[in-house]
């Protein structure tokens, strides 16, 4: 050890001022990471012993868009407006219905909340009449038209579609918030979002996602039974983020906050989903697997 | 009386490092554009590396993910200066050795959290796209050129600049040919060989590409629609071809020009320039990381010249002998 450190004091005499300051840049950057990946880990320890905390595990299943820390983002919360916190939850499924009416939305009579945490609006319980069933074909068919031009990605984001989470999970929602903020609710050339299947190819255009005028308002009835919105209220943002679900005791994490969203309004596109998901309020994990297979249509 | 060493014509050691120094000042560079001091260096490099991997892989990249989420300005300097750095230690001759040191640990990190060991582990890696991972070929180039303290090869001898570092000429053609053979062997990945694999590859590159290229990719993604296949097998076989053919045949430069070139395609058509020009981008890709690595490999043009008598066993010199087309090492005593 004297050796060494006598080989390094040597060392250090005889180098250059460059040679020294290089050294010194390697050693600040180095205390820099430490120091940086230490406040984390601490934060990350306080974090995981609060009440309120969730787990954050990171299993193929939040892979799949179901955990808390892989959420897909969607449209913005009803608690902050359009131009704030942006979530959406990947569950898979539209869960079992859980109680009639919602205390998060008094105002939508009839609204039913869902066991995974998703507040529907309320639908005529008769089947879709022969008006309605055009109404939401011609819906599908001009959406199709209209978000062809936002078939790349990239058109899309240069038209102000920002990704709302990463491209991470089987799907995520890019939100242009200047159409929300115009309350332009169904205007098929300008939806308020658009959704990109992940696949190994990049990012593939499935669908557009159509938020009601403001919080706690869904959109126009289309389509009957067909076209139902829904909201979701079991989610935690944190800034412009989705940090995740509620957990058992539905509270959110240190730092995040329970959030209601707007309503909203699936159109899925994508042939293989459109078959069978036409208006879903969401995929369960298996439907992307078509989109993973066989790339864009 | 020594008769003057004539003047070494091509790629020496300290050229690649000094090109090796430019890749990583420009990675650094990269890393201070404005969108990687936000989200989007954690949601849209580090995360989607995540994306298809074992659960193993995935979990030390979502913890990485996690940690740039929660300090992403703060991460992102450090991320640059350690590129900087690395790039500044190279280009001095005093700080080579640390800054190679430096540069393989990083690499060696980045490769596990930025690029998710080259997505090899997906099944979805494609030559076309970058795999096995560009950031490995920082650390192959390095480490092929890494000085030695005593010099391994008579400055006078017309050598690649692998030649004079601790793998020698013969270890450099074995890195090459490992990395055309790992290519060839992705191609035959069931990602790439599909009727349309490298068809959809070129549509997704395309989504990051300046319109121009954009519409070639797209045009030339149709031509070779449903023949995904074909091209496949075509490209693993020349892959295999430019990987083992510096070792059945004196004409190295030949297989070195030829992948430099098919590098350099793949740069173009599959990695958009290394999408520098997405704003998230964090490397050039690996097309001119392989043009440097031939560089380093390509023999020097001026034909070798009779070596001096070697020097009394013990000497301080090093040199080498001359044996026909065998020239042996000799290592000091």
């Amino acid at each position: 050890m004297t050796r060494l450190n006598e080989r390094l004091g040597s060392g250090w005499r005889r180098a250059d001022p460059a040679t020294r300051l290089w050294w010194s840049g390697v050693a600040a950057v180095g205390l820099a990471g430490t120091l940086l990946i230490g406040g984390v880990a601490v934060a990350g320890t306080v974090h995981a012993s609060s009440p309120s905390a969730r787990p954050t595990g990171t299993g193929s299943s939040e892979a799949m868009g179901s955990g808390p820390s892989q959420p897909s983002n969607g449209p913005p919360s009803a608690g902050q407006g359009p131009a704030s916190s942006m979530s959406m939850p990947g569950s898979g499924s539209t869960g079992a219905m859980t109680s009639p009416g919602s205390s998060i939305c008094p105002n939508v009579q009839g609204a039913t909340v869902m066991s995974n945490g998703m507040v529907m609006a309320p639908v005529p319980s008769t089947p879709p009449t022969p008006a309605q069933q055009a109404a939401a074909d011609n819906l599908v068919a001009s959406v199709e038209q209209g978000i062809v031009q936002y078939d790349n990605v990239q058109v899309a984001e240069a038209d102000g579609y920002q990704p709302l989470s990463a491209a991470r999970g089987p799907m995520t929602h890019y939100l242009n918030r200047s159409v929300v903020k115009q309350g332009d609710v169904l205007d098929p050339s300008h939806p308020s979002a658009l959704m990109f299947a992940n696949t190994v190819d990049g990012p593939v255009l499935i669908g557009a996602m159509f938020l009601g005028p403001a919080p706690c308002q869904p959109g126009p009835d289309i389509g009957g039974s067909l076209t139902q919105w829904h909201a979701h209220d079991d989610l935690c943002t944190s800034g412009s983020q989705l940090a995740g679900k509620t957990g058992a005791d539905g509270t959110c994490a240190v730092g995040t906050h329970r959030d209601t969203t707007y309503f909203m309004l699936h159109v899925w596109t994508a042939p293989q989903l459109a078959a069978q998901y036409q208006f879903e309020a969401d995929l369960p994990p298996s439907a992307y697997t078509a989109i993973d297979e066989s790339g864009p249509a | 009386m020594n008769a003057p060493a004539p003047r070494r014509c091509g790629v020496s050691p300290r050229t690649v490092q000094i090109g090796l120094a430019i890749i990583w000042l420009f990675d650094g560079i990269l890393q201070l554009q404005p969108k990687m001091f936000g989200p989007a260096f954690a949601d849209q490099v580090i995360r989607p590396s995540a994306s298809g991997q074992p659960s193993l892989v995935a979990w030390p990249i979502d913890e990485m993910a996690r940690l740039v989420s929660a300090h992403p300005a703060a991460s992102n300097w450090i991320f640059a200066a350690v590129q900087i750095l690395i790039g500044i230690g190279l280009l001095r001759r005093d700080t080579v050795r640390p800054a190679l040191a430096l540069s393989f640990v990083w690499a060696a990190g980045v490769w596990c959290f930025g690029e998710g060991f080259g997505m090899l582990l997906t099944g979805a890696a494609s030559p076309l796209s970058g795999a096995p991972g560009a950031v490995l070929l920082y650390a192959v180039i390095g480490i092929l050129v890494w000085p030695p303290r005593i010099p391994r090869v008579d400055a006078t001898q017309m050598q690649p600049a692998t030649a004079g570092g601790p793998v020698g000429e013969l270890g450099g053609r074995v890195a090459w040919a490992v990395i055309w053979l790992a290519m060839a062997a992705l191609w035959l990945f069931p990602a790439n060989d599909g009727p349309d694999g490298v068809g959809s590859e070129l549509t997704s590159a395309a989504r990051s590409s300046p319109t121009w290229l954009a519409r070639f990719q797209t045009s030339l993604a149709g031509v070779v629609h449903d023949h995904g296949l074909t091209v496949s097998i075509a490209l693993a076989l020349l892959s295999l071809v430019i990987g083992i053919g510096p070792f059945v045949t004196r004409r190295v430069t030949v297989f070195l020009i030829v992948g430099a070139a098919l590098s350099m395609d793949y740069w173009v058509l599959g990695q958009s320039f290394g999408g520098i020009a997405t704003g998230i981008a964090t490397d050039p890709n690996t097309g001119p990381l392989v043009v440097l690595l031939a560089l380093a490999m390509f023999p020097n043009s001026a034909p070798a010249r009779r070596l001096p008598a070697p020097e009394p066993v013990g000497g301080d010199t090093p040199v080498t002998e001359s044996a026909g087309r065998d020239r042996r090492i000799l290592m000091p005593a």
